[in-house]
């Protein structure tokens, strides 16, 4: 079993529901506890809580920080946003301090996945002396074959994603490209929707919910994350350092990638997409795809 | 005829040679001036006048300036100078004021500007007078927007003269960086410039071997602005404002357009290479230019 800490934006994007439903559904992985990133992030934490209880668990969760680090904000407004909110009463607030105290607790040989703002893994890791181990961290951020283009998670916060990259902690990345490349087929909906556990009902739910306000968006960046934890094979890994331009004032945020093969860090430059999506499927629903 | 002034740092890629080679190829084109830049520019100065000499044109040449602007230069390319000896040589020095006034005449009176090389030049011209409010179309080879974190060379060398250039209000249409790699010539093509007996083309040919002996490039990024000149419509172009990242630490030198309909600045995004590199031979390898 390898432990596994979550940290999340869930509430904004779908995939962070189908990352989440994945964990839940891998018998390898323990999930020993869940933060999240980015505004509402009390809000947020009754959707992962939700989640959990679909399948009888209840890993300790708590509200990470509301801002960022970074000085130049980008989306100060989309702090306020979440997209499908839970529909019961909310029982989490903000407690940066708890968040902080979980992810402080992965061990070395645990796995941390941040699939939104990078915010409370860097102050995790500003807490700790540089020279103590900090575990293996799988993030969704960051582009590196688009030309221009600055990649979510990492605008959101690129003071916090810079303390990440540049601390020699062995990090894989699943980069954006990866996300249009494994986008759901409506016949991977239809097995969602078909099957009648507590937990993909409520996938589903929150699916069309998300739906109401981006129709049809199905690409799967942040799932990849635990694919790449199961199923390394499945991806083009690139090894080197990446790092994150500060100072630009047109490419503040954006991401740049230099081969090594001694870095520390590895980039998915490719996937084979259906294997990646039959998998994430094949999980969620228990159940193998019919041929 | 259409008067065109040239800025150029022939002597690095042989790509500047061919391109003052297809300008002095095309009837429709006359060379009102020319200025090098970077480094060694009395030496780029001779190459031009080689060029020209070949028919018989004798147009104002000065030597630009040797250094940049940027104050975060790249340190290997300020050692850098010419491949090739000009098959004469005239001993002269750079002459700035020369550069300068040369560049103000342009502004006064040419049709059309090309820069294929640093916009060094260009930049202090901007900078002693601000005034664009008569300015020749200009088209510069400069940039890149679709290959991700490629620094130009042209950008690159003098991010800072470039951001004069961009931020001024001209419009620019830019010839980047992937438009020379989708031109590149064939063994094919080369062996039929070879062949090619006129004087231009004879001239050219010699600095080829030249720089064959330390390079094998052949893209053809700089003579496509003069085929965007005459043939506009094998080009795909996006507009839109284009700026480059003077602040960056992992980013300095690179460009970005941020498209939008009023933009001032044109890229092409895509061209029809064939027609391209077909027509450009079939100018350098005629006998007669008109």
């Amino acid at each position: 079993m390898i432990d596994v800490h979550l940290d999340t934006d869930i509430g904004d994007d779908i995939d962070d529901v189908f990352c989440l439903a994945l964990l839940l559904q891998c018998p390898e992985l323990a999930l020993s506890g869940v933060t999240t990133a980015w505004g509402r992030t009390g809000e947020r934490c009754d959707i992962v809580a939700d989640l959990c209880s679909q399948v009888a668990l209840a890993p300790p969760i708590a509200g990470g920080f509301a801002v960022p680090m970074a000085s130049r904000r980008f989306h100060d407004d989309l702090l306020l946003r979440l997209i499908y909110p839970f529909d019961g009463p909310s029982k989490f607030r903000t407690d940066a301090v708890e968040a902080l105290r979980l992810i402080t607790a992965v061990p070395e040989d645990g796995v941390i996945l941040t699939i939104g703002a990078m915010t409370n893994a860097a102050a995790a890791m500003l807490a700790r002396d540089k020279r103590e181990p900090f575990p293996r961290i799988i993030a969704m951020a960051g582009e590196f074959q688009r030309y221009g283009h600055i990649e979510f998670n990492i605008r959101c916060d690129p003071e916090a994603a810079h303390v990440c990259f540049s601390r020699g902690t062995p990090i894989d990345v699943i980069p954006w490209s990866i996300g249009p490349a494994t986008k759901l087929l409506p016949s991977d909906i239809d097995r969602i929707r078909a099957s009648d556990t507590p937990l993909c009902r409520r996938v589903f739910h929150y699916l069309q919910s998300f739906w109401k306000h981006v129709p049809n968006k199905t690409n799967m960046y942040d799932p990849m994350t635990v694919v790449a934890l199961l199923k390394p094979e499945l991806f083009d890994w690139k090894r080197g350092h990446v790092a994150i331009e500060l100072r630009g004032e047109h490419t503040y945020g954006q991401t740049t990638f230099r081969e090594d093969p001694g870095g520390p860090h590895r980039v998915a430059f490719g996937v084979q997409a259906e294997a990646a999506n039959a998998f994430l499927i094949d999980r969620l629903t228990g159940t193998e795809a019919k041929q | 005829m259409i008067s065109v002034h040239l800025d150029t740092d022939i002597g690095d890629d042989i790509d500047d040679a061919f391109c003052l080679a297809l300008l002095l190829q095309c009837p429709e084109l006359s060379i009102q001036s020319i200025t090098t830049v970077l480094n060694d520019t009395a030496h780029r100065a001779d190459m031009c006048r080689d060029l020209c000499s070949a028919t018989g044109k004798n147009p104002p040449i000065a030597a630009g300036s040797r250094g940049v602007l940027t104050r975060r230069p790249v340190e290997w390319a300020m050692k850098r100078n010419p491949y090739h000896s000009a098959l004469r040589r005239t001993e002269a020095k750079s002459n700035m004021p020369e550069t300068l006034e040369l560049l103000a005449a342009v502004r006064r009176s040419a049709d059309v500007l090309l820069t294929i090389g640093p916009m060094t030049n260009l930049a202090m011209s901007l900078v002693a007078d601000p005034d664009v409010s008569r300015f020749p179309r200009y088209i510069a080879m400069a940039g890149e927007v679709r290959t991700p974190h490629h620094g130009e060379w042209n950008i690159r060398v003098d991010v800072d003269a470039a951001a004069v250039v961009l931020d001024s209000p001209i419009s620019i249409d830019f010839i980047p960086w992937r438009i020379g790699i989708d031109t590149k010539l064939t063994d094919a093509e080369q062996a039929e410039l070879d062949r090619a007996t006129n004087p231009v083309a004879k001239v050219l040919n010699a600095f080829r071997q030249q720089f064959k002996k330390t390079d094998k490039r052949q893209e053809m990024f700089d003579p496509m602005t003069i085929v965007a000149l005459l043939h506009d419509d094998w080009f795909t172009w996006q507009r839109g404002t284009v700026a480059v990242e003077t602040r960056g630490d992992h980013t300095y030198g690179l460009t970005h357009i941020r498209p939008h309909e009023d933009g001032r600045h044109r890229v092409a995004v895509g061209v029809d290479a064939q027609k391209a590199k077909r027509w450009m031979l079939d100018r350098l390898c005629a006998e007669k230019t008109s």
